[in-house]
């Protein structure tokens, strides 16, 4: 009787042993929510944000000095009102709204890279918190990935976002160079008297 | 020989025999008893798991996908808009000199604008993409953690709580195969020290010559012999 009273005080035991372990696990997991409950949309929203404050004055900046450019060069051939201005001032409005929409996209971009690293981060500490059982441990862990995260990355190199639009006409005129029967690019290097109007 | 001194000896070998039967029974029903309290604990976990899955799987669909592609397209078109009215644009000059007349911003904004409305949309419908499917992988890995805990809880329960109670469970029936054992050892002794008493005086009730036909204790033996001769 003495044996089954040991082995019932064993089952009890283990039982007990496992209630505490999925305990703290339960704990753990809260704990690891509470850290990453900071990660919320507005976090996230400010990364875009913060990338558009670092590529909106480049942005700004590079278009005032490609307009003054193109302004130059229309001047330079007595372009400043033709029709060859208009398809050029189109067609660089158009570059600019492309430009503008590719800063938000990479923003954006940049906060959902930002989110999916939160979320491996956090996938991470869980499964050291199921291997270990140790919410003390996994809360440690999602403190110093916490703080990993908030830490400001280093943004690459931002600008040059005109260098297509420039190169599509710096490319026709090497080619002219080359070959006087390519057609100019609206105009801008026809040194004839013909305009397009 | 008295009828019971035969009879002790084999009600105590019975007694012993059924005696660690019942306790094997009782072992092997209360390893039934341990099992089946791990499948009903792991049937609860079933519907734990089965829930946490349907709660993602109800988030997988074409709804849900649809909502959020248009809850992502309205976020890129909010940002486009937001930096589209951030930067000012800059008119050009009309003459290199006399710069009197001037194109206002807005006349050059709308420049393209019919197509840059276009591309906003299909900019944003495109990205929104990408955003869904991020939103899909968040929830997909949510849900195998909580999946992941509960196999965890199941792994655990059988590698670390079931054994142990199986343990337990197999010596519950140690107290009565104990008294079983005890019982058929009683019985198997008490035959023996039966047979050994009456196979010493048998015999010389057989083949000596001092004991008579009226001595109360060996007749019955003698019988018992006789039988057991087939005599």
């Amino acid at each position: 009787m003495g044996m089954c009273g040991g082995s019932n005080k064993d089952a009890e035991q283990a039982r007990a042993d496992e209630a505490a372990r999925q305990a703290r696990i339960e704990q753990g997991t809260k704990n690891i929510d509470r850290v990453y409950s900071g990660f919320d949309d507005k976090f996230y929203e400010q990364r875009s944000q913060d990338y558009f404050n670092k590529a909106l004055p480049t942005l700004n900046m590079e278009q005032a000095r490609t307009k003054q450019e193109l302004a130059y060069q229309l001047a330079n051939r007595g372009l400043l009102r033709s029709s060859a201005r208009n398809q050029r001032e189109n067609s660089f409005a158009l570059e600019v709204e492309k430009q503008r929409r590719a800063i938000a996209d990479q923003g954006l971009s940049q906060a959902n890279s930002l989110r999916a690293a939160v979320e491996e981060s956090r996938g991470n500490v869980y499964n050291q918190l199921l291997a270990s059982a140790d919410p003390a441990q996994a809360t440690a862990a999602a403190t110093r990935a916490q703080a990993n995260l908030t830490t400001p990355s280093p943004i690459g190199t931002v600008g040059n976002f005109f260098a297509d639009w420039s190169n599509i006409y710096l490319t026709n005129k090497a080619a002219r160079a080359e070959n006087p029967n390519v057609q100019p690019l609206f105009g801008i290097n026809n040194k004839s008297s013909a305009r397009i109007v | 020989m008295p009828v019971w001194s035969l009879l002790i000896p084999l009600g105590l070998s019975a007694a012993g025999a059924a005696a660690s039967y019942a306790g094997q029974k009782k072992s092997a029903s209360a390893q039934a008893k341990v099992l089946a309290n791990y499948r009903n604990r792991n049937k609860q976990r079933e519907a734990e798991a089965n829930a946490v899955y349907q709660q993602s799987l109800d988030k997988s669909g074409r709804d849900t996908a649809d909502a959020e592609l248009e809850k992502g397209t309205q976020r890129r078109m909010t940002a486009y808009e937001q930096l589209g009215q951030q930067l000012p644009t800059q008119p050009l000059p009309l003459s290199g000199s006399r710069n009197k007349e001037v194109k206002t911003g807005a006349n050059v904004k709308n420049a393209g604008t019919a197509w840059s409305r276009l591309m906003r949309k299909a900019d944003a419908k495109l990205g929104s993409y990408a955003d869904w499917n991020l939103q899909q992988g968040i929830k997909n890995t949510r849900t195998n953690q909580g999946l992941d805990r509960i196999s965890q809880n199941a792994k655990s329960d059988l590698n670390n709580v079931v054994p142990v109670e199986m343990a337990g469970a197999a010596r519950k029936g140690d107290a009565l195969q104990g008294w079983g054992a005890l019982l058929s050892a009683a019985g198997m002794v008490t035959g023996m020290s039966a047979a050994l008493s009456t196979g010493g005086t048998g015999g010389e009730a057989t083949w000596g010559s001092s004991v008579t036909a009226a001595d109360d204790w060996s007749a019955p033996v003698k019988d018992w012999q006789s039988i057991a001769l087939g005599k």
